[in-house]
């Protein structure tokens, strides 16, 4: 059940998990086509209402001083009075039977969402059960989102060609075997060129594009709903701001700020 | 403007492979700095591979400076760093990108707190993406001047806070370089804050 905040918006957070198997599954030879019967396997399952105070971090804090290609990472805390979130509880909604474990744990991919607009999407890195009393339980949840998977993706040794920067960044994810689904990238051209320098055997997917993000100095970061984006260097453009930040009461209002520097 | 040379294999290095693997002399990766000035970048492209005859291929790199900013500030360089760039004109334009001839200071950090907004702009807020272009206004109070300062930024970072009774976004910024749309019978000539998309 989706969360309302008074104020700010219909929250949902979901994690993708098998859970327990329907109690009308679908069976074969048994259930009766265009039935009520449904087929089990992985969905998104609501975890809203177990969901305590979010944390979501993308991108950089100060262009000049921290690298691109940086996962985001968002956290969260589940309440769990029922023990529906143990890694014990064989009676739990989302334990899997199967495979004899909880099927939220890590690994487990997670979306979070403003009146549908998606936040964050990733999956979990560390799921951390605390037993309090008198008899509850929580759960420290912290998620990153596909660059931190990058980091232990092995590349195949192999020549190159001279390419774009664009050109590249798509030839090693499509070498990975990784994001090649539709709109699950968005690479711009870029205007660098690079070199045909071979991959050596095991380079890490996330070092290799961190050289190749080297090579622009634009950015390379997973947009909000999932998308590996690759950007160009920032080169002058047309003023076209999407928003006015202001304290003169036109505008959207902020309440602090600082002055960064390079 | 500023001064921009290319220096090609004016130093030599040892590369321990032909995959430009770092070494205590050349890096792959540009080292973050808290330096507000960088006035001389150095930026190597692709080594060629080991051969034979030549077992340690020269370093082929470019320099940019900026000598005003030399003057003012004192040498501040760059180690040289490799990349995988195919040309020494990639690394000169690459280099001459990265040079920060003065410190730069701009807004960064502004938090917003959705609940006070309107319904269209906790919108907005909510969905920003990176590298999108905002821009920020702040008013001083009298006697100071100019009173009200408005810069145009990059979306670079993004916070979310978000507990059971409020939604605050921490907007983090990079600078940008923005001029108006030139256009034709009506913008001024030789007015550099008009430009062509």
């Amino acid at each position: 059940m989706a969360t309302v905040i008074p104020n700010c918006g219909t929250y949902l957070v979901e994690a993708y998990a098998t859970g327990a198997a329907p109690t009308n599954a679908f069976k074969l030879d048994f259930s009766a086509l265009d039935s009520a019967a449904v087929l089990g396997g992985a969905k998104w399952y609501d975890i809203s209402q177990y969901i305590q105070n979010i944390s979501i971090f993308r991108g950089r804090q100060n262009v000049f001083r921290e690298q691109s290609v940086t996962p985001g990472r968002a956290s969260f805390k589940i309440y769990d009075p029922n023990f529906y979130f143990s890694v014990v509880n064989t009676a739990s909604p989302y334990w899997n039977a199967t495979d004899g474990r909880l099927s939220i744990a890590v690994s487990t991919p997670v979306r979070i969402s403003r009146n549908g607009e998606y936040l964050f999407y990733g999956q979990i890195t560390t799921y951390d059960q605390n037993i309090m009393q008198p008899n509850y339980a929580t759960v420290d949840v912290t998620c990153s989102d596909e660059i931190q998977v990058m980091n232990n993706i092995k590349l195949n040794a192999q020549t190159t060609t001279q390419q774009s920067y664009g050109d590249r960044v798509n030839a090693v994810l499509d070498s990975a075997n990784i994001l090649k689904g539709a709109g699950e990238r968005s690479i711009s051209t870029g205007v660098s060129t690079i070199g045909a320098v071979s991959i050596e055997d095991g380079a890490a997917l996330r070092d290799y594009l961190l050289r190749i993000q080297n090579c622009e100095y634009g950015r390379m970061f997973m947009s909000r709903s999932g998308t590996f984006t690759a950007q160009a260097r920032v080169q002058a453009e047309i003023t076209n701001p999407l928003v006015t930040l202001s304290d003169t009461g036109t505008g959207v209002p902020y309440q602090t700020f600082d002055i960064a520097n390079s | 403007m500023p001064d921009y040379t290319i220096g090609i294999a004016e130093r030599i290095a040892s590369l321990p492979d032909s995959f430009a693997t770092s070494n205590s002399v050349n890096r792959n990766y540009f080292q973050e700095t808290t330096q507000s000035v960088v006035n001389t970048v150095n930026v190597a492209i692709a080594p060629s591979a080991p051969t034979t005859l030549d077992p340690t291929p020269q370093t082929t790199y470019a320099t940019a400076t900026d000598s005003t900013s030399i003057d003012t500030f004192g040498v501040s360089e760059t180690p040289i760093v490799i990349t995988l760039l195919a040309t020494v004109a990639d690394a000169g334009a690459l280099a001459q990108y990265l040079l920060r001839a003065n410190p730069a200071y701009w807004f960064s950090s502004l938090r917003v707190q959705l609940n006070s907004l309107s319904d269209a702009n906790k919108s907005i807020i909510a969905n920003l993406e990176i590298g999108t272009q905002i821009a920020v206004t702040k008013t001083f109070p009298a006697g100071v001047v100019p009173s009200t300062v408005t810069e145009y930024l990059f979306v670079e970072g993004l916070d979310h806070e978000i507990t059971v009774d409020q939604h605050t976004v921490t907007i983090y910024t990079g600078p940008a370089t923005t001029y108006l749309a030139f256009i034709l019978d009506t913008s001024t000539l030789d007015d550099s804050t008009y430009g062509l998309g």
